[in-house]
C-alpha cells in the first residue's frame, strides 16, 4: 500500500526529526550568542549518552536519574570548556572554531582512552512496539519523541519566560546594546555555553540507549546538526526547529526510496547549496555583511 | 658571518635527504617518513589555498580523488603509472576548479562551512556509486608503479627504498614550486587578497584569479599525493579522507605556523611521527594532538616555526644590543 508506505516515513521523518532538533537548537545558540562553530558539539552528546551509560550500568541508578546526571554534568563542562578556552577568542570566529575542533579531538580520544573503542550498549529502558493503525513505532522512539519534545517546551520557556533567557536573547540579537543596557555579557556567556552543551547532552542521553555506544558516535548528530543550522539559518532557533522536521522528514523519505547513503549526501548537497545563494538560511537574520 | 651560509644550507639538505635511507634504511623508519612526505606534499599545497584566505576542510577529499582517479586509469584503462599520476593531478586540479567558483564568493566561516559539506559530499559520493569506485571497501590490490626511465630500463617501485625517492622527488617538487610561487609577484598578490580584499581589487589585483590559481595548483599537488598514496598502500577507500583528515591537514599547518612555506613542513615532521613515538599509551596519542592543537591555537597564534623565528630575532636583537 503506497499511502501507508507514504504515511510510516512521514511519522518517522517527524521523529528522527525531533532527534535532530536538540542538538541543532543548542549548536545555534552558541553560534548565535558566542559566535563559535561549535565542532565539538558531538563530543558533548558522546559524553551524555556514555555518562547515562555509566550511571544506569556503574551506579545503578533508573534511568530517569541518570538523564539529569547526564544534563548537568555536560553542562558543567560546558562552563568549564568557556571559561578556560572559549572566551580567549571573543571575536575571533576562525581561531575559536579551530579551538573547537582541537577539543573535539581532545574529548573523542580521552574517551577512546577511557572507554575503549568497542561498542557499548546501554541497557534498553524501553521495549515493544506500538500498533497504531496500520503504523508501527518502537516504543523507544515514541519516548524519544516525547522527551524532546518536553526539553524543546523547557528551553522554550526558558528563553521566553526567565531573566536568564532574555538576556541570552538580547546577547545574540546585539551584543553591544546588551551591554549598554547593563548585561554583563562576559558573565553570561558560559551560561549560554552551558545551555547549548546541556542540549547536546540531553540529545546524547535521550537518543544514546537506543544504539551502540562509542567514541566517535557524536559524529554523525553534530554533521547533522550542522546541516539542520545551515538549512534553518545560522543563529536562529526557530530556524533550528523547521530545518529540524524539514531535514528529518527529506531523509526519511529519501531513504525509504533511494537508500540510506543517499540521504546522507542530500543533507551536504542541500547545505552547499544554501551557503552559496542563501546563506541567512531560511529563517536567519543576514549576517553575511558583519 | 651566519655558519653554516646560507647558499649551501639549502643543497645540503637535499644531498641529506637523499643520501639518507643509504645509511639509516630502517624498514620502520622508512615507513614513518613516507608518511610524513605524503603529509607534507599535502599540507604545503594546502597551505598555498589557506594563505589566499581560505581555510579548507576539503583538501583531503582533492587526495582522495586523486587516488581514485590513479587507481582506476591504471586499473581499468591500463595508464602507465606517469600518465595515472598526472591525469590524477589534472581532475583534482579541475575540480578543485569547478568547486572554487562557488567557493570563491564566500568568506570566514561560510567559507569553511562550505569545504567541510564539499569534502563529505566527495566522501559519500565515493561511498554511494559502487560502479567503479567499490564502495565502501574501495579499490583494492593497486599495483606498484612501474616508470621507464630509459627504454629497456623499467623500474617498478614495490619496496619501502625506492618508494622513499619517488617520495621525495615529488615534495621536493611541490615545495619547489609553491616556494617559487610566493616569491613571485603571484605570491605578494596572493598575500595581498588574504588581508585585504577590497584594496587588492583597487589596485589592480584580480583576486578571483588568484584564489582560483591558488586552488588551482593547490588541488593539483592534493591530486599528486593521493595517487602516490594509494600506489603506496596499494588500495585508497573513504576512510582514507575523512572529515578528521582534512581536519589533520589544518592542524599541521596551524602548529607549524601558516605564514611560513617552512610552517606546514615543520608541523608534519612534528605531528606525524608523533603517534608513532607514543607507543607507550596508544588510547591518548590522539588526545595530544588536540591538546597541542588547542595550546598552539590560545598561546603560538603563529605556529612553531614562528614561535622560532621570534626567539631567533630576540636573540639577535640583544646581541646587537650588546655589540
Amino acid at each position: 500500500m503506497a499511502f501507508s508506505l507514504l504515511a510510516q516515513a512521514l511519522t518517522n521523518g517527524l521523529m528522527l526529526g525531533a532527534s535532530y532538533i536538540l542538538m541543532a537548537l543548542g549548536f545555534t545558540m552558541i553560534f548565535g550568542v558566542l559566535r563559535i562553530v561549535n565542532f565539538a558539539h558531538g563530543e558533548f552528546y558522546m559524553l551524555g549518552a556514555f555518562v547515562v551509560f555509566v550511571a544506569m550500568t556503574q551506579l545503578q541508578v533508573n534511568y530517569f536519574v541518570a538523564v539529569p546526571i547526564a544534563i548537568a554534568a555536560v553542562a558543567l563542562l560546558g562552563i568549564a570548556t568557556e571559561e578556560i578556552l572559549f572566551r580567549r577568542f571573543r571575536d575571533k570566529e576562525m581561531e575559536g572554531m579551530i579551538a573547537a575542533l582541537g577539543l573535539s579531538i581532545l574529548i573523542q580520544n580521552l574517551s577512546l582512552g577511557v572507554w575503549g573503542p568497542y561498542d557499548l550498549s546501554v541497557p534498553s529502558v524501553f521495549t515493544g512496539v506500538y500498533q497504531i493503525g496500520t503504523f508501527f513505532y518502537p516504543t523507544e522512539r515514541i519516548v524519544v519523541v516525547l522527551l524532546s519534545v518536553c526539553l524543546m517546551s523547557g528551553f522554550y520557556i526558558f528563553l521566553k519566560h526567565t531573566k536568564l533567557g532574555l538576556a541570552i536573547r538580547a546577547i545574540a540579537q546585539d551584543t553591544e546594546i546588551a551591554r549598554a543596557q547593563g548585561m554583563r555579557v562576559q558573565r553570561l556567556y558560559p551560561f549560554a555555553f552551558a545551555v547549548g552543551a546541556g542540549l547536546a547532552a540531553a540529545a546524547g542521553a535521550i537518543i544514546g540507549p537506543i544504539f551502540a555506544l562509542n567514541p566517535w558516535v557524536g559524529t554523525m548528530p553534530m554533521m547533522k546538526a550542522f546541516i539542520v543550522v545551515v538549512l534553518g539559518g545560522i543563529g536562529s532557533l526557530p530556524g533550528a526547529f523547521l530545518g529540524g522536521l524539514i531535514l528529518g522528514v527529506a531523509e526519511s523519505f529519501v531513504s525509504t526510496y533511494g537508500g540510506k547513503a543517499m540521504a546522507d549526501m542530500l543533507g551536504f548537497i542541500l547545505v552547499i547549496c544554501i551557503l552559496l545563494f542563501k546563506p541567512s538560511g531560511l529563517l536567519g537574520q543576514s549576517q553575511v555583511s558583519r | 658571518m651566519r655558519w653554516p651560509p646560507k647558499r649551501y644550507s639549502l643543497p645540503a639538505l637535499v644531498v641529506f635527504l637523499f643520501a639518507f635511507p643509504a645509511v639509516w634504511s630502517d624498514e620502520f623508519y622508512l615507513s614513518v617518513v613516507l608518511n610524513i612526505y605524503f603529509a607534507i606534499i599535502l599540507a604545503v599545497s594546502l597551505n598555498l589555498i589557506i594563505r589566499a584566505g581560505m581555510l579548507s576542510l576539503a583538501h583531503a577529499a582533492f587526495m582522495g580523488i586523486g587516488g581514485y582517479t590513479s587507481a582506476l586509469t591504471v586499473l581499468k584503462l591500463g595508464f602507465p603509472f606517469l600518465l595515472a599520476l598526472l591525469s590524477s593531478g589534472v581532475v583534482a586540479a579541475v575540480i578543485s576548479l569547478l568547486f572554487g567558483r562557488l567557493l570563491v564568493r564566500l568568506k570566514g566561516v561560510y567559507l569553511v562551512l562550505v569545504t567541510f559539506s564539499f569534502g563529505e559530499v566527495v566522501r559519500l559520493f565515493f561511498v554511494n556509486v559502487e560502479y567503479p569506485f567499490g564502495g565502501t571497501t574501495g579499490i583494492l590490490n593497486i599495483p606498484p608503479p612501474r616508470i621507464t626511465i630509459l627504454p629497456g630500463l623499467t623500474v617498478t617501485f614495490a619496496s619501502k627504498l625506492p618508494y622513499y625517492y619517488l617520495a621525495l622527488v615529488f615534495v621536493l617538487l611541490t615545495v619547489f614550486v609553491v616556494g617559487r610561487i610566493y616569491r613571485s609577484s603571484i605570491g605578494q598578490a596572493i598575500a595581498c587578497t588574504r588581508e585585504a580584499e577590497h584594496l587588492a581589487e583597487c589596485i589592480g589585483i584580480d583576486t578571483f584569479r588568484c584564489k582560483m590559481f591558488v586552488l588551482g595548483v593547490g588541488g593539483f599537488f592534493a591530486g599528486l599525493a593521493g595517487s602516490l598514496y594509494a600506489h603506496y598502500f596499494h588500495f585508497i577507500s573513504p576512510m582514507s579522507f575523512t572529515f578528521w583528515e582534512g581536519v589533520n591537514l589544518i592542524v599541521i599547518n596551524i602548529v607549524g605556523g601558516t605564514g611560513w612555506l617552512a610552517g606546514p613542513i615543520l608541523g608534519a615532521i612534528f605531528l606525524v611521527p608523533l603517534p608513532e613515538f607514543l607507543r607507550g599509551f596508544v588510547e591518548y596519542q590522539r588526545a595530544l594532538y588536540g591538546l597541542i592543537l588547542i595550546l598552539t591555537i590560545c598561546f603560538l597564534p603563529d605556529g612553531l616555526w614562528g614561535f622560532l623565528r621570534n626567539i631567533r630575532f630576540q636573540r639577535r636583537g640583544k646581541q646587537a644590543k650588546q655589540a
